[in-house]
């Protein structure tokens, strides 16, 4: 009963009901891509590291994989290390440098180990191990820059050509194959050559940027437990306490701290949507009791309970939150898409990296905090209207 | 303290060993950046021992100064320190010899940037010459990227606001409904009554839009306190000027009409007894 009566109280306004909803629609969108825009960053970082496909990562001390220059000296005795743990399944060791062919510049990775998921042969084959000629897989960007082929012979300097090409080092290798890697900038010209190709080429034996380890009990798809990786991790600290060791989540947390400030703004903004939801649906309310306290006087004159009159109250807010989530739900669909658009302009971010990732999760999760905020802020109006001085209501609002 | 035209701006990474101050007869001299000084408790006239990526020899430098770089939004998430070495003394101690990673040119009053741009890099030398403007345009390129996603932002907080302030003018042109009939009964023009709405409708938006104008004054220096303590920085996060002020007290006004006659022709279409109840 009073249900309807909030009903037709919410429909009788409808150009102040269309205004109320299309603000708190826009509250509860602002807040639904905030709570995207936190853990879509989450779970792009998730993804890229699941891609890549190892649980643990070794890394110079203080610093992420390809963050810096800096080099772990001698990788070889952190690959004997792990070779006699139990838990691990294999490792890979990466060595990133700047590579030049011509005045072109080449990201090359160096990398040992004979199965690895770093990174996919899409055509052609993987780069052998074997001491000998020198192999090369390229990405599609830098098969095209290149104007190469499968077969083709490149020759790579450490340094760009000019006056310092007769002292620099070179090295020819056989392109065997095209690659796709998955954390790729977009753009970037991307090589993989043998670890040890790439160390001679720095002058650098031994050195890796860092070395990825899969544990044993896992699969391509799948990662071990994280307490699990954690063991590994700690007892991996403990060994080497000069290189900084990361399971997943602990490297998710050391990357989502350079994001900082989008994790801090999704925040502030969340509140701050949160905020207005109370107000707006406080305020509307507050003032739409002060119009009609004669109705509610009158109703309660006729043997309305007062909780009835609450109810109506906090149905009318109810019904204002319902129709603002259906159109803010749909409106922040669609915003997350061009809100991710605008950011992904941002140069030097891996393909495929997404701020806003749209999920019902999130929708929902904003759906229900505005839906509370809302009653909330209901419950105010909605005693002041069941508190109404009945006599003198009515014969201040007839006389 | 001045900074050396011919001093090398090098990054450290994690290479510093610090807490060496020792009487060593070190002839190399080395400034460090402020934050160093604090972190590792050093002082002018100490040693310490520097080693590059990748080697495992050290050597020793000594403390000759401290320097704080000027503020730089693209090195704000920078977790590595800097150092300042003659070129020379950089060159012996990284065995790499006449090699620098830019040159910096200053031009001679009424020179052509472009042209000088140009012909450096026709010269096929291996390098490639930018002009300022250019390296800083690049550079800032996500902050740009950010300026927009906040000016997105800020058009719906605005389109909420108008939405907000919309509902409450309905609302109160509503309860303002009886007085606003008897108005026009007593014979006050449409005109009047419609600057009467409007007048407070514009009062109503630019009070709201003053209170808005102290929150983010306080705001703004909230997130300028904490992001510098933050980045341990002196850079400005947010800064407040003139003309957001006059463009949210313009959007306020603009607003404050649109509704005002909006809400002033809704309420116009009712016949004047309805409006008075009866």
């Amino acid at each position: 009963m009073m249900a309807r009566v909030a009903f037709r109280n919410v429909v009788r306004h409808r150009l102040r009901t269309a205004f109320t909803v299309l603000a708190l629609s826009i509250a509860v969108a602002l807040l639904a891509d905030m709570l995207m825009l936190s853990r879509g960053m989450e779970k792009t970082f998730y993804r890229v590291l699941s891609s890549v496909g190892y649980e643990v990562r070794v890394c110079p001390r203080g610093t992420l994989p390809f963050a810096t220059d800096a080099v772990i000296e001698e990788s070889g005795r952190v690959t004997e290390a792990l070779a006699k743990d139990t838990r691990v399944e294999r490792t890979l060791r990466v060595l990133g440098t700047t590579l030049h062919v011509d005045s072109l510049p080449l990201f090359a990775m160096g990398v040992d180990g004979e199965r690895q998921s770093l990174y996919r042969v899409v055509e052609g084959r993987d780069v052998t191990m074997a001491d000998g000629a020198a192999e090369i897989l390229l990405n599609q960007n830098a098969m095209l820059a290149l104007h190469v082929a499968i077969g083709d012979t490149l020759t790579l300097q450490r340094d760009a050509p000019g006056t310092t090409m007769a002292f620099s080092r070179g090295l020819t290798a056989v392109v065997v194959g095209t690659i796709d890697i998955p954390f790729d900038l977009p753009g970037q010209r991307t090589a993989i050559l043998p670890l040890a190709s790439v160390q001679e080429l720095r002058d650098q034996p031994d050195a890796a940027s860092f070395v990825l380890v899969k544990l044993k009990g896992g699969d391509e798809d799948h990662f071990v437990p994280l307490a699990e990786q954690r063991d590994v991790a700690a007892s991996l600290a403990t060994a080497f306490p000069d290189l900084s060791v990361y399971a997943m989540d602990e490297l998710m947390d050391a990357l989502q701290r350079q994001l900082a400030y989008f994790k801090q703004f999704s925040l502030i903004l969340s509140t701050i949507s949160l905020l207005v939801t109370f107000l707006l649906v406080a305020v509307v309310l507050t003032i739409g009791v002060g119009e009609r306290r004669g109705e509610i006087a009158a109703l309660r004159s006729m043997g309305f309970r007062r909780r009835s009159i609450q109810a109506m109250i906090l149905s009318e807010s109810a019904l204002l939150l319902a129709m603002s989530a259906v159109c803010g739900s749909v409106l922040g669909w669609f915003l997350a898409g061009y809100l991710d658009h605008i950011l992904t302009q941002s140069p030097s971010l891996p393909a495929g990296y997404r701020f806003f990732i749209p999920a019902w999760r999130e929708v929902l999760t904003a759906v229900a905090l505005s839906g509370i905020a809302g009653i909330m802020a209901a419950l105010l109006p909605a005693l002041q209207a069941a508190r109404i001085d009945i006599p003198r209501t009515l014969h201040e609002e007839v006389v | 303290m001045s900074f050396p035209s011919d001093y090398l701006r090098w990054l450290l990474l994690v290479c510093l060993v610090a807490g060496t101050a020792t009487s060593a007869l070190a002839t190399a001299h080395i400034v460090l950046e402020t934050s160093l000084a604090r972190e590792y408790h050093l002082a002018a006239g100490d040693t310490v021992q520097l080693r590059l990526p990748g080697a495992s020899a050290s050597a020793p430098f000594v403390v000759s100064g401290f320097y704080t770089p000027p503020p730089d939004p693209a090195g704000i998430s920078r977790t590595s320190r800097q150092a300042w070495m003659p070129i020379t003394d950089l060159e012996r101690f990284s065995g790499r010899d006449d090699r620098v990673s830019r040159f910096v040119l200053s031009l001679a009053p009424g020179a052509n940037a472009d042209s000088l741009v140009e012909a450096l890099n026709s010269t096929q030398l291996g390098f490639r010459a930018y002009r300022s403007r250019d390296v800083a345009r690049e550079s800032s390129q996500t902050f740009v990227v950010i300026s927009n996603f906040h000016k997105a932002i800020s058009f719906l907080s605005i389109l909420t606001g108008a939405a907000f302030l919309a509902a409450i003018v309905l609302l109160q042109v509503q309860e303002l409904r009886r007085s606003l009939g008897v108005l026009r009964v007593i014979g006050i023009s449409k005109r009047s009554i419609y600057t009467l709405v409007i007048g407070e409708t514009v009062l109503l938006a630019n009070v709201g839009a003053a209170a808005g104008v102290g929150i983010a004054f306080l705001v703004s220096r909230a997130v300028n306190s904490y992001y510098r303590s933050y980045f341990d920085t002196t850079l400005i996060f947010s800064s407040i000027e003139g003309w957001h002020v006059v463009l949210a007290f313009g959007i306020a006004s603009v607003v404050g009409v649109v509704l005002g006659s909006v809400a002033t022709a809704y309420l116009f279409k009712s016949e004047i007894n309805e409006v008075l109840g009866r």
